[in-house]
Formats: structure tokens, sequence, C-alpha cells
């Protein structure tokens, strides 16, 4: 009885007191109300809820979207600056082979590994030119970055490992179409 | 945490070590791995010594590289590890020797996942270039001296 009164007192404010005064049984007229504004409020609970739930993914998925294409845009831009650098500077000296990457979406680190074949007396040169891509990253884009490599030249490289440490090979076919459009 | 004396110490032990088998050129792989755990002792003594590194324009007291791993992004620059932290330091604080650094992390990491074969020149170009300039940089700034044969 309590909580029935408490339940239909809550419907109060859904109508003006005044015209509530002008009928003797208030009560039965607030329950009338709440059997009518109830199904109401619950159906419009459900459809925010679910409105809610949509908005809320919607702007996940927009908020990851930006996120995740601007790590990888800044990943293979990276990698593809470099590229085009090292083969300024280095020209047929030093050859990159491969260019791989590890994403880590959830920390954003920017890990590559280069395969090169080229001349071991240029490496000391870039390894040295490496650093200063690393160092120029940080200080351009705030983000950490690794840029190691190897040179494949007269060794045996344990292909399994670098493809698990290094998944993604840049498509350099695609990217240099791309450049070009 | 050890200070800068004790990483000294152990450089000049991981150094004795390195003497006593690299010649041999038995081992290359060590070689170039046991070069570059000289070098991060190296490293950690002068980041002690000093106290202080500058990070993205930003000046930071740390006694230890891992340290850098607990400061508040962006400025930690998304660093997650000891060894990216150690060498983000190096990037930033100690261009003269950060290229020879690089060069010792690099084939460091090669020699333990990628390549396990060196060729002896390519060991006596890592400890006689790179780790020896690491060394006579310190030598020339610091006061505890590191001694080394080669």
């Amino acid at each position: 009885m309590l909580n029935r009164l408490i339940n239909t007192r809550d419907y109060l404010r859904y109508i003006d007191t005044e015209n509530l005064k002008l009928f003797t049984s208030e009560e039965n007229l607030l329950t009338l109300l709440g059997d009518y504004v109830q199904p109401k409020i619950e159906q419009a609970r459900k459809e925010g809820y679910q409105k809610a739930q949509k908005d809320f993914a919607e702007m996940v998925e927009k908020t990851l979207k930006s996120e995740i294409n601007g790590y990888i845009k800044l990943v293979t831009g990276i990698a593809d600056n470099t590229y085009n650098k090292i083969n300024d500077i280095f020209k047929e000296s030093l050859l990159i082979i491969e260019t791989r990457a590890k994403f880590s979406f959830g920390t954003h680190r920017i890990n590559l590994l280069l395969v090169v074949e080229g001349d071991h007396d240029k490496e000391i040169e870039f390894a040295k030119f490496l650093q200063n891509v690393e160092t120029e990253v940080f200080d351009k884009d705030s983000f950490f970055c690794e840029i190691l490599y190897v040179n494949k030249r007269g060794v045996e490289l344990n292909a399994t490992s670098v493809a698990i440490d290094f998944p993604l090979v840049r498509n350099r076919t695609k990217a240099e179409t791309k450049n070009a459009q | 945490m050890p200070n800068d004396s004790r990483h000294i110490a152990h450089a000049q032990h991981n150094i004795e070590f390195l003497e006593s088998f690299y010649k041999s050129y038995n081992f290359n792989d060590w070689s170039v791995t046991v070069s570059f755990y000289i070098a991060v002792h190296i490293i950690e003594a002068i980041i002690f010594s000093t106290k202080r590194v500058n990070i993205g324009g930003e000046s930071y007291l740390l006694e230890h590289s891992d340290q850098l791993l607990n400061l508040p992004e962006p400025t930690a620059g998304k660093v997650t590890n000891y060894h990216g932290a150690r060498n983000l330091i190096v990037g930033q604080n100690f261009s003269a020797i950060a290229g020879w650094f690089k060069i010792l992390y690099n084939e460091s990491r090669t020699a333990r996942y990628r390549n396990y074969f060196f060729e002896n020149w390519r060991i006596d170009a890592i400890i006689l270039f790179s780790l020896r300039e690491i060394v006579k940089w310190y030598n020339n700034a610091y006061p505890i001296k590191v001694r080394v044969g080669f």
C-alpha cells in the first residue's frame, strides 16, 4: 500500500496541482495517470538507451578510426620518408630490400626494421642517419621511434624471427603507385 | 638501484669478460652482446652522475633511465620498455655517442634474434670503433675511469 502510494505520488509532477484539486479521489486519478505515463516512460528509456548506445558506438568508432588511421599514416610516412632519404643519400651503395613494421595500437610505438643490402663500410654512417631520424621523429611528433636495420649481404638471416618480430612488409610497388598519383 | 661507481664496476667486469674471449673469435655473437651491455652500464653511470636529462625540451631529474617510464605522456613519448627509455635519453642528451650506441644496440639485437654469425672484422669494428668511442668519450668527461685493453 505504501509502495503504491509512493509510486502514484511520483506522477504528481505530470499534472497541475490545481487540476488535481478539482477531484476528490486524488490517488485514483494518479493511479490512472501512472498506468498511462509509466509505459511511455519505459518506452522512452528503452529508446533513449538504444540511441545513447548507438551514439556512443558511433563516437567510439569515429575516435578509434581517426586514432588508428593517424597512427598508421605516421608509421608509413616515416617508413616512406626514411626510404626516400636513404635512396638519395646512399644510392646504390646501400639498398633497402624490405621495410618491415610492427604495429602496437595500444602504445603507438613506431618499430621499423630495414632489411638492407650494401657496403659494410657504409653501415656506421647509416646507423647514425637512422639515429638522427629517430631523434627528429621524437622532436617533431613526440613519438618514440625505433628503426633497426640488418644488412643481409653475406649473411643468413633468421627469416622466421624477422617475420615474427616485424610481421608487416611495406608494399613498395603500391606505395610508389600511390605517391605517383 | 646501483649508483655510478657500481655501474662502472660492472662495466669493468664485463670488459674483462669480453677481453677474455673476443680475440678467439669463437663467440662473436656474444662479443656483440657483451659490448652492448658494457655501454649500457656506462650510460647508466652517466645518468646517475648527472641526475638530469632533457626530453623534448623539458628537463627531468632522473637517476636511472627506467624512471623515464614513470613520466606522464606525451612527454615520455610512448616509451614502454627500459631499452627504449635509455635509447631516447641517449638520443636526446648524448649526441656525441648516440650513433655509436645505436650501432651497439642494433647489432646486439641482430646477434640475438636475426643473424647468429658475425664475421671477425665486424666484431673488431664494433669493439674498436663503437665501444671504444663510447669509453673514450666517457673517460674524457667523468671522474671514475673505465680501463680497456683494446
